[in-house]
């Protein structure tokens, strides 16, 4: 049988027992025990896993001193030495969902296995989701005991540095993460037993799991064309000729930005479209099919708008994740607003 | 957004889609010869301009094909 591991657990002080929020100011401290919350979870833990120390900070504590809290937290680690850190669960909690994952991440770095868990909307979710393990919790604490449960079984798991299986079969949230592995069955033969399935209404389960697209409320219509500052945005691919920057030719990490406020319009030869998702001779005889800049010169001059933004923003819009996707379209976007630019026209091949 | 792939830019949630040419020459037709071809994408970006200051409440296609409706007075 396998020895038992040294767990050290993280809790705030509501579940440590100190109190609410007028305890929430509680510095990092150490007990060479469970402690609160943590007594269930030794109990959960079973003859696995025993907690040798709970480290308690107070909500307000680890986010307003986050330095100082990190850091002490960070020591209690490196002393404690533990085979595995558990911290939460944090249930629907903001600050303290936080703490948790970042307790994960601090015993990461010190080469410690970790996990923690909190309802899937919870801020830490969202803020550290491709780094931790997070098991989902409901929102509310009463869901105490399942949730103890399902926290220790990973702890056990990866405390013993077992290899993970997939999110859905371990039990915890998806990181974003791809892993290569065989499968019995190739893939012509997993796809016909799918549409099998969902022909005759059997239940089935794609291996590509659909991420609806997130809902954008509209931009309010633009009042005052002839004074707005319009911007040039191509998912076409466009690059100086030479492609300078090394953009790639699909699945885009990073978007460039050019200077067009010298240019009347964009001649072949001196840019040309690097995209592996369409023929491109079209384009690179004439770039305006892609970044319409002779055009909207011509507009300008006619006072149609008021003036066109200096900067071209350009990227291939092929084979890229939706995640990446809004990333890049979150940074643009902010570079826009920024420049008070009041439109932009994106083309898309 | 311009677009040749309009319907899927409309059902992927793209507010304001004009609907480009084709995916390998959206703003324009190097089958027209260079005149028709210029005004047919002058056309695409002026259609596109005044989607911007269109009041949409979801997607909604802007088509530079279509002539725009004449406003009719029953008066």
């Amino acid at each position: 049988m396998a020895s038992e591991l040294r767990a050290v657990h993280y809790v705030n002080q509501f579940f440590a027992g100190l109190g609410g929020e007028a305890a929430a100011g509680t510095p990092v401290q150490v007990r060479r025990e469970p402690v609160g919350a943590g007594r269930a979870l030794a109990a959960a833990l079973g003859a696995h896993a025993r907690i040798v120390a709970t480290v308690i900070a107070g909500d307000n504590y680890f986010s307003d001193e986050r330095e100082r809290a990190r850091a002490a937290v960070r020591d209690a680690l490196r002393e404690l030495a533990p085979d595995v850190v558990i911290a939460g669960p944090a249930f629907e909690a903001g600050r303290y969902g936080i703490a948790c994952a970042e307790v994960c991440r601090i015993a990461g770095a010190e080469g410690i296995p970790a996990v923690t868990a909190m309802h899937p909307g919870a801020p830490g979710v969202l803020m550290y989701r491709r780094e931790v393990l997070i098991v989902p919790t409901s929102a509310s604490a009463a869901d105490m005991p399942a949730a103890l449960g399902a926290l220790a079984r990973l702890a056990v798991k990866v405390g013993r540095r077992e290899p993970l299986g997939p999110a859905d079969v371990e039990g915890y949230l998806p990181r974003g993460l791809r892993k290569s592995g065989e499968r019995a069955e190739p893939g012509s033969k997993r796809a016909l037993d799918m549409l099998e399935a969902k022909l005759a209404g059997r239940p089935y389960a794609s291996e590509v799991p659909y991420v609806a697209p997130e809902v954008v409320p509209p931009a309010p219509p633009l009042r005052d064309l002839a004074r707005a500052q319009i911007a040039l945005v191509t998912t076409g691919g466009l690059v100086p000729k030479g492609n300078p920057d090394g953009q790639t030719s699909g699945n885009a990490k990073r978007y460039f930005r050019y200077p067009i406020a010298q240019l009347e319009t964009l001649r072949p030869g001196e840019w040309e479209a690097y995209h592996v998702g369409y023929f491109t001779h079209l384009v690179d005889r004439n770039p305006n099919y892609v970044l319409p800049l002779g055009y909207m010169r011509e507009l300008e001059k006619a006072g149609v708008i008021g003036a066109l933004h200096p900067w071209a923003y350009t990227l291939p819009g092929v084979s890229t994740p939706v995640a990446a996707a809004r990333r890049l379209g979150e940074g643009i976007a902010a570079q826009l607003r920024d420049a008070r630019v009041g439109g932009c026209l994106l083309v898309s091949t | 957004m311009i677009s040749a792939i309009y319907d899927l830019a409309l059902t992927t949630g793209a507010s304001r889609v004009v609907r480009g040419c084709r995916i390998e020459h959206v703003c324009g037709n190097p089958t027209l010869g260079a005149e028709k071809d210029h005004a047919y994408g002058l056309t695409i970006i002026r259609t596109a301009l005044g989607a911007l200051t269109a009041a949409v409440t979801g997607p909604t296609l802007f088509d530079p094909t279509e002539s725009p409706p004449e406003t009719v007075h029953a008066s």
